[in-house]
């Protein structure tokens, strides 16, 4: 075999993973609209459905915290505590909750099992190609509310400030493999008994809401109780998200490996368990 | 033919070869009611794009075809009554060109058909296409004339999946006269093909909204 034999072999071999990988995107994206449309036909708001819904649960978590504030007597546009240093509550809680919601949203879909079947009728959509398709959708939803909201208080606020845009962009994508991760792990986890899973998904949306620092800052948490909320990755990720808008608030215990190590492990996983286990994701849900 | 459809794994045997792939021709699945027509082309053709660009028909004839139907691209598919249905199902599916075509029974008996001659002669075309060296199509059809219209060669297994003949069509369909019993026989026309019937999008999504 010659040089030149090799070398075709292997750009025919790189053009195939090329073709293939365009396929897998385009059916991603086909299978995203799909779950928009229908969305949108099932629901009066159409296709603002996707976004009017994170946007309300966002205004109230937003007006809760300044409710808070308030009643604490502190500056209504601050975030309250020793917070206001570095943050608007409104900056505050949507870096919080933008990568929260994200992480959520993508756990408690794949935990109640696939809802979105019918496409898998077409041979070549698998169910990791839904998966992925679903938190996509709230990928692009909770980005483009979060930079519409972000816009708004920057022009209200005049103090446009992103310090290190590069560590957003990877804190925001670790978030989205962890996620991800997380929600094909836990997919299989649906097709136990379903009480058990309704358990898990309650006491989970609680945990990961309030230990992922969406109303409080890490620096404020007393340093012999912050192993206690430490060991969520979430918090990592939106502790490292608030430190990429403003490199002066500070992060201790926060700590960017442990969030990488956490997404890569959950994502290794969770292909290894879906690799071997694919089929049972055809079965019928019971809910 | 679900082994064929990717959606039960064979439990012996092994694939030789790989192609394009049809899903059951005029099977009603896959697509959400409450799509439109046009977002439920759009998906489809998404998928099978390369399909799409290897067809003789092109997407000009595939909606002036529905429009003899009185069926257009903003018409939800909920909306539709059972003809135009089965009208637009087949039609979508044969508007693909795949190098295995599915067929199951219930749709050879529509294709066979007055109202689905124009489809007839569609598949037919998509069949004949002389830039495509293997096209095939498969069927559980117990429709003679379907058979002799569309098939070449003829399979008759027995209960338990065993191949009983395989060869020449006429043979096979002397040899599934001699020796399969006319009561099953019309048992058997009466089995619909009902694959993945339990692939049903469901719409709750209270999920998201229970934060608490």
């Amino acid at each position: 075999m010659t040089f030149f034999d090799l070398r075709f072999i292997l750009m025919m071999f790189i053009n195939r993973i090329i073709k293939g990988l365009r396929r897998q995107w385009m059916i991603i994206v086909a299978i995203s609209d799909y779950d928009r449309n229908r969305q949108a036909a099932g629901s009066s708001l159409g296709s603002w459905e996707s976004l009017i819904n994170p946007m309300q649960m966002m205004l109230f978590f937003i007006g809760v915290r300044v409710t808070l504030s308030l009643l604490r007597g502190a500056n209504k546009f601050a975030a309250g505590g020793s917070t206001d240093i570095y943050f608007n509550i409104v900056a505050f809680m949507l870096t919080g909750f933008c990568i929260v919601f994200l992480f959520r949203n993508v756990a408690i879909k794949s935990l109640s099992g696939l809802k979105l079947k019918a496409p898998l009728y077409y041979s070549r959509i698998k169910p990791l190609d839904i998966l992925l398709a679903l938190s996509l959708n709230d990928m692009r939803a909770l980005a483009t509310l979060s930079l519409a909201i972000l816009g708004v208080v920057y022009y209200f606020t005049w103090s446009f400030q992103l310090d290190s845009p590069g560590l957003a962009i990877s804190v925001y994508l670790l978030t989205v493999m962890m996620a991800i991760g997380f929600g094909l792990s836990v997919v299989f986890l649906g097709r136990l008994n379903k009480w058990l899973v309704k358990i898990i998904k309650r006491l989970m949306q609680r945990v990961i809401i309030f230990t992922s620092g969406i109303f409080f800052a890490t620096f404020e948490i007393p340093a012999h109780l912050r192993p206690f909320i430490t060991w969520n990755p979430i918090l990592h990720g939106v502790e490292l998200f608030r430190y990429s808008i403003n490199n002066e608030y500070p992060i201790p215990d926060i700590s960017l490996s442990y969030l990488i190590l956490c997404s890569i492990l959950m994502l290794s996983f969770s292909l290894i368990l879906y690799r071997t286990n694919e089929s049972l994701l055809l079965v019928a849900n019971d809910d | 033919m679900a082994i064929l459809s990717g959606f039960v794994h064979p439990i012996s045997g092994d694939f030789e070869a790989f192609g394009s792939l049809s899903w059951p021709l005029g099977g009603e699945g896959g697509l959400d009611s409450k799509l439109t027509i046009g977002q439920g082309f759009d998906f489809v053709s998404s998928i099978y794009s390369d399909c799409l660009e290897a067809s003789l028909i092109s997407v000009d004839d595939f909606f002036d075809m529905l429009h003899t139907r009185s069926i257009d691209s903003s018409t939800r598919l909920k909306d539709l009554v059972k003809e135009q249905k089965d009208f637009f199902y087949m039609m979508l599916s044969i508007l693909f060109s795949f190098d295995i075509y599915l067929v199951p029974s219930d749709r050879s008996k529509y294709l066979m058909a007055r109202e689905a001659r124009p489809l007839r002669n569609l598949l037919n075309k998509q069949l004949s296409n002389s830039n495509s060296s293997s096209k095939s199509m498969v069927t559980i059809s117990i429709n003679n004339r379907f058979k002799r219209e569309f098939c070449n060669r003829g399979m008759v297994l027995g209960p338990r999946g065993e191949i009983l003949f395989h060869g020449d069509l006429e043979e096979a369909i002397a040899y599934e006269s001699e020796t399969v019993k006319i009561a099953s026989e019309t048992e058997s026309d009466e089995i619909q093909f009902d694959i993945a019937g339990h692939l049903t999008n469901s719409d709750s999504s209270s999920d998201q909204n229970d934060v608490f």
